[in-house]
């Protein structure tokens, strides 16, 4: 009976172990997906900012309305975004 | 050297390839339109003596109608061979033995895995492709589809137990350079384009069988012999320079994607721990017999050819 016990009694244990485990990879998944996002923004913008400034391109590219380079993405708060969030109960 | 210079440097290598592979099929059509002409040519003279006088235009006439039916039969090898590979990618991952993922699964490491692909799509700019599990205990991956909007990616299932969550976001990063326009439609032209060189030998060997078959009318029998044999050794040639050049090809795109795995995760630990865990004995050859058909597709090597270095799809 003392085993039955012990089996019941951490049970809660393994199964909120076993959410925590799914909340951190939905954590660490949200993370990366916004983080990948603003990466591939800048990706883009840095290609197009090549592409316009090379060797045709740059002399029609304001005739054909590319006038200016884009803006990357930056962020002021950039050192707080790159912490991850910390998951605590 | 960083990951877009060697982008570059993969794209580079690459067109060359394919200049040089252009040429080789070139060169291929010219002897078989050459061989077909001097054979019907050649017998055509030495049976009938009053052509003597007209050999000139009928030269010219005979070389022109050869060429074209030539390339016309070529032509149609190569669009069959588009038909037949064009089905869509869901088409290939059940060929070889996959299960779609669902959204909400309960298995944590599936979970994991959809997450991952969600974000690679997010980093390449790519729609998120169906996501299909091989039963096998050795880590591969593969991408198919003939464009991004029906492509899959299959990976197996040992990837997911073995490597941590890093390595798989290389290996899918990698796999995501495939499903980028030109990489899978690039590979889908080389092979038709080889199945039409395969198709030259092959006629080449039909030949053969059936003048040694009808040997007692031997009317006739001669041009189909040296056209068969003739056949056969080119189309043999062009079949093995083909897929030297199709795996060198190969070779680079697979440079290229590593690069690019690199520029999606930002982690080049990533993926070349995955490398290095597929290096050290683990393996990643493929078990399903559809396997050899689809090796070009793979993250690493499915089929045991490292053997022959120059055939290999993938670098060493």
């Amino acid at each position: 009976m003392g085993k039955f016990n012990l089996v019941v009694e951490a049970y809660p244990d393994l199964k909120a172990n076993e959410n925590m485990m799914q909340l951190s990879e939905e954590l660490t998944s949200t993370e990366n997906k916004v983080a990948f996002s603003r990466q591939a923004f800048n990706d883009s913008v840095t290609a197009y900012n090549e592409f316009r400034q090379s060797f045709p391109p740059i002399f029609f590219a304001s005739a054909f309305g590319h006038p200016t380079d884009a803006n990357l993405l930056i962020m002021e708060d950039s050192a707080e975004i790159q912490a991850a969030p910390k998951v605590s109960f | 050297m960083n990951f877009f210079e060697l982008q570059d440097q993969a794209h580079k290598k690459t067109w060359l390839l394919i200049a040089l592979f252009s040429v080789a099929v070139l060169c291929i059509i010219g002897l078989t339109v050459a061989l077909i002409t001097a054979s019907f040519w050649g017998f055509g003279q030495s049976t009938s003596v009053n052509h003597a006088a007209g050999i000139q235009p009928m030269q010219w006439g005979s070389i022109t109608k050869t060429a074209v039916g030539v390339i016309a039969v070529i032509a149609c090898v190569i669009i069959y061979k588009h038909l037949q590979l064009s089905q869509g990618g869901s088409h290939v991952a059940e060929m070889l033995g996959g299960r779609p993922i669902e959204q909400g699964t309960n298995n944590a490491n599936e979970q994991q895995l959809l997450n991952v692909v969600e974000e690679m799509a997010i980093a390449a700019g790519l729609p998120v492709p169906p996501v299909y599990v091989l039963e096998e205990t050795t880590i591969n991956a593969f991408a198919a589809g003939f464009n991004e909007s029906d492509a899959v990616l299959g990976v197996t299932r040992g990837t997911l137990e073995r490597l941590s969550r890093d390595q798989i976001q290389g290996i899918i990063g990698n796999e995501f350079s495939h499903v980028l326009p030109g990489d899978m439609r690039l590979n889908l032209h080389l092979i038709a384009v080889l199945a039409s060189i395969i198709f030259i030998s092959q006629t080449g060997t039909l030949a053969l069988y059936s003048t040694s078959r009808s040997r007692s009318k031997s009317r006739g029998g001669l041009p189909v012999l040296s056209i068969g044999i003739g056949l056969l050794v080119i189309g043999s040639i062009g079949t093995f320079f083909g897929s030297v050049i199709k795996s060198a090809v190969s070779r680079q795109r697979e440079y290229l994607a590593d690069a690019s795995a690199v520029q999606y995760t930002r982690n080049p630990d990533g993926i070349a721990d995955a490398l290095k865990v597929i290096g050290s004995g683990v393996g990643s050859n493929m078990a399903s017999p559809s396997a050899s058909e689809c090796s070009h597709m793979f993250f690493g090597d499915a089929l045991f050819l490292r053997a022959f270095g120059f055939l290999s799809t993938h670098p060493p």
